[in-house]
């Protein structure tokens, strides 16, 4: 019996995958299917759409796992995982839950680090910040020592990872108290216009207006390799660059880490989420491909294998002990190490993304009012044009 | 290029032309079907996408077209072409006229203007969008050189349309301007002399007999850059995605936002439809104001 399994990550990347998968499984053949990241979720639409059949495993992104489901693109898997879904680390299990229903596995989940550039660091005189969580900064503190090691030579003393996106932005919004911007019994109502809204907004403007300490005009896309060139003293980035820069693209400079800034006074707040396997309901071979979606995400193995193809800390608990022990979480400064700090921050502070059928519209609306903000448009007046736009889209609940 | 007209319309030529027809459709028929698979059917299928909604025939996809998102769209595609399109019209034929002129080196002058036709736009869409960076960008640098104030550019609601339209001309002009440098190489001297004997300047030999000789490739040019424009894409989808403010949504971004990121395809076809519609009614404006006077210059002699 053969499966055909989709997803962005190279062929050879997913061939060790596919090859102790079927060692273990004899008698199911996986054919592995890639795509560009970019066009997973178009690919997804079009092929699954009025029951097609194939591909019978497909990489889920873990906040779209309600608007598949409310698609009928996803087949429920409660039954088959049974008490196994303990296994995986909190969050990631509730962005695949639907009104306590497991709509996927999770395959991995994310959070992020205050990575810095030491050769920066070391040129404005700035002492090496600690990786304890009990010795996080507050965004002042930070922003201070962005503005130093500017005036180190540092080109930009700060950049968001993924700026302007709602995963990156979500933490701000939610330590002041603000919300997700979604609410309602569905999340479809919005619900930006508030003063942890606002505040956070005027903040996220600080930072790139002038004299700010970050620069605007640059994607997120360019980001990674703006600190990777060192011209970013302070990078607020994910979890899977620090084993990028590890594994397949070493950078010429010491890396350290330190725990993502928080607000004075208020809760530190952390991003999370990555991906899941969804199994198509209208697969001739669902059995099969369950079976194949359960050994990646729970197995000992399939766990293990998968490492070597996503970067990221995996979901499943048991497996989370040796990502954190291997380089370059094995490392940190004042008695912690990164791989400590991960584990916290995923168990402490991590806030999910809201579960929502219009997520996708919501991500995308979003998106382009951070980024007027981040170009100097007035707050209020774009969070309410981003409030009423959201309004005409969001699907009726 | 002017010859072929006078030798197409011989009885003789024509008579060949019926005898070699079907093999001329032999010729153009792999054209001919791929135009037909890939230009006509998907169009046919957008026009009828547009009017289904949920398996039966509906005006559902017409309703949501008055959002004010899509209004704000056409809004900001109208004001582009009305600015882009008679800009480029302007420029090309400058440099046309003056590259027509016997300069030193001319080839090598109108190649390097024709030379980002052949660069893809999606690369030179990156390039531009670095040199438009308004922290570290070349043009900012250049401009402090003259002691100007550094710009925003695509970071400003109030610059990033124009912005888009330097880009986009930088890749068009150059185009348009081979057409009409064939234009103005075609007037006939004889006509030129006869006027520089009666006395007419260099300017007025522009005004009254090389620009109206030259209606019909600047009445082709409008419209083909008017045609381009409607539909341009890339560097709002590579370097703005819209913003800021909605500042740039032209509908050709709108529509496409609509189908593949908010993955709600049937007012995209809706908005296609009406984006095609309004380039119709535009063109056919066009050819009519280029009709002009019924017995120009050209076609006195």
């Amino acid at each position: 019996m053969t499966i055909s399994f989709l997803g962005f990550y190279g062929p050879d990347g997913v061939a060790p995958l596919i090859e102790a998968f079927q060692a273990e499984n004899p008698g199911i053949i996986v054919e592995y299917q890639s795509v560009p990241f970019g066009e997973l979720n178009q690919v997804i639409q079009s092929r699954l759409a009025n029951g097609g059949e194939s591909p019978d495993v497909y990489i889920a992104d873990q906040p779209r796992v309600a608007a598949l489901d409310a698609q009928g693109f996803l087949h429920d898997v409660t039954e088959a995982v049974g008490d196994a879904k303990g296994d995986w680390v909190d969050t990631a299990l509730t962005a695949s839950t639907v009104d306590d229903r497991l709509m996927a596995l999770p395959l991995n989940t994310s959070t992020q680090i205050l990575y810095y550039n030491k050769s920066l660091l070391d040129g404005a005189g700035i002492p090496y910040p600690s990786t304890s969580p009990d010795d996080r900064m507050t965004w002042d503190e930070l922003i201070d020592l962005a503005l130093q090691a500017q005036e180190g030579g540092a080109t930009y003393g700060f950049q968001f990872d993924q700026v302007s996106r709602y995963y990156q932005l979500q933490p701000l919004m939610e330590s002041l108290g603000g919300g997700s911007g979604l609410t309602g019994p569905s999340n479809l109502q919005p619900a930006l216009l508030n003063d942890g809204w606002t505040e956070a907004m005027e903040f996220y403007a600080g930072l790139f207006a002038d004299g700010g300490v970050a620069p605007r005009g640059m994607p997120p896309e360019e980001t990674p390799a703006a600190f990777a060139a060192g011209e970013i003293a302070f990078y607020l980035g994910g979890t899977h660059w620090g084993g990028i820069w590890e594994l397949f693209a070493p950078l010429d400079f010491e890396l350290g880490f330190a725990p993502h800034p928080y607000f004075d006074g208020h809760p530190p707040v952390t991003p999370t989420g990555a991906l899941s396997l969804g199994v198509n309901p209208n697969s001739p071979n669902g059995e099969a491909a369950t079976t194949f979606a359960k050994w990646v995400t729970t197995s000992p193995t399939g766990t293990d294998v998968f490492l070597t193809v996503d970067v990221a800390p995996p979901a499943l608990t048991g497996a989370l002990p040796a990502f954190i022990a291997s380089p370059p979480w094995n490392t940190g400064e004042g008695g912690t190490t990164a791989g400590q700090l991960v584990e916290y921050e995923l168990a402490s502070t991590a806030v999910v993304r809201p579960r929502s059928i219009g997520y996708i519209q919501f991500e995308e609306i979003m998106g382009r009012a951070f980024e007027d903000i981040r170009n100097g448009l007035d707050v209020r007046e774009t969070l309410e044009r981003a409030q009423s736009e959201l309004a005409d889209s969001l699907p009726s609940g | 290029m002017g010859g072929l007209g006078a030798r197409a319309a011989s009885p003789h030529r024509r008579r060949r032309l019926r005898h070699d027809g079907p093999v001329a459709l032999m010729f153009l028929a792999p054209a001919l079907v791929t135009l037909l698979l890939t230009r006509l059917a998907p169009a046919v299928d957008t026009l009828i996408s547009s009017f289904r909604d949920g398996g039966a025939w509906s005006l559902a996809n017409y309703a949501e077209l008055g959002a004010a998102t899509f209004r704000d769209a056409v809004v900001v595609t109208v004001v582009f072409n009305a600015i882009i399109n008679p800009a480029q019209v302007l420029v090309s034929y400058a440099l046309a006229v003056a590259l027509a002129q016997r300069l030193p080196a001319v080839g090598l002058w109108r190649t390097m203007i024709f030379l980002p036709m052949a660069v893809p736009p999606a690369v030179s869409t990156v390039v531009w969008g670095v040199w438009f960076r308004p922290g570290d960008g070349i043009i900012n640098s250049l401009l402090a050189i003259l002691g100007l104030p550094a710009q925003p550019f695509l970071t400003s609601p109030g610059q990033a349309l124009y912005v888009i339209m330097v880009i986009a001309s930088w890749i068009g002009v150059g185009y348009w301007m081979m057409f009409l440098v064939a234009g103005i190489k075609n007037v006939p001297r004889e006509m030129l002399e006869a006027a520089a004997i009666d006395g007419a300047g260099w300017w007025r030999r522009l005004a009254t007999i090389v620009t109206p000789l030259m209606r019909r490739q600047l009445g082709f040019v409008l419209v083909a850059a008017t045609v381009a424009n409607f539909l341009l894409f890339v560097p709002v989808q590579i370097l703005t995605r819209g913003g800021p403010a909605a500042s740039t949504n032209l509908v050709m971004y709108e529509a496409y936002k609509q189908a593949f990121i908010l993955n709600d395809p049937g007012p995209a076809f809706a908005q296609i439809t009406v984006l095609v519609a309004l380039v119709a009614v535009i063109v056919a404006l066009q050819f009519r104001l280029m009709r002009g006077p019924r017995h120009p210059v050209g076609h006195a002699h």
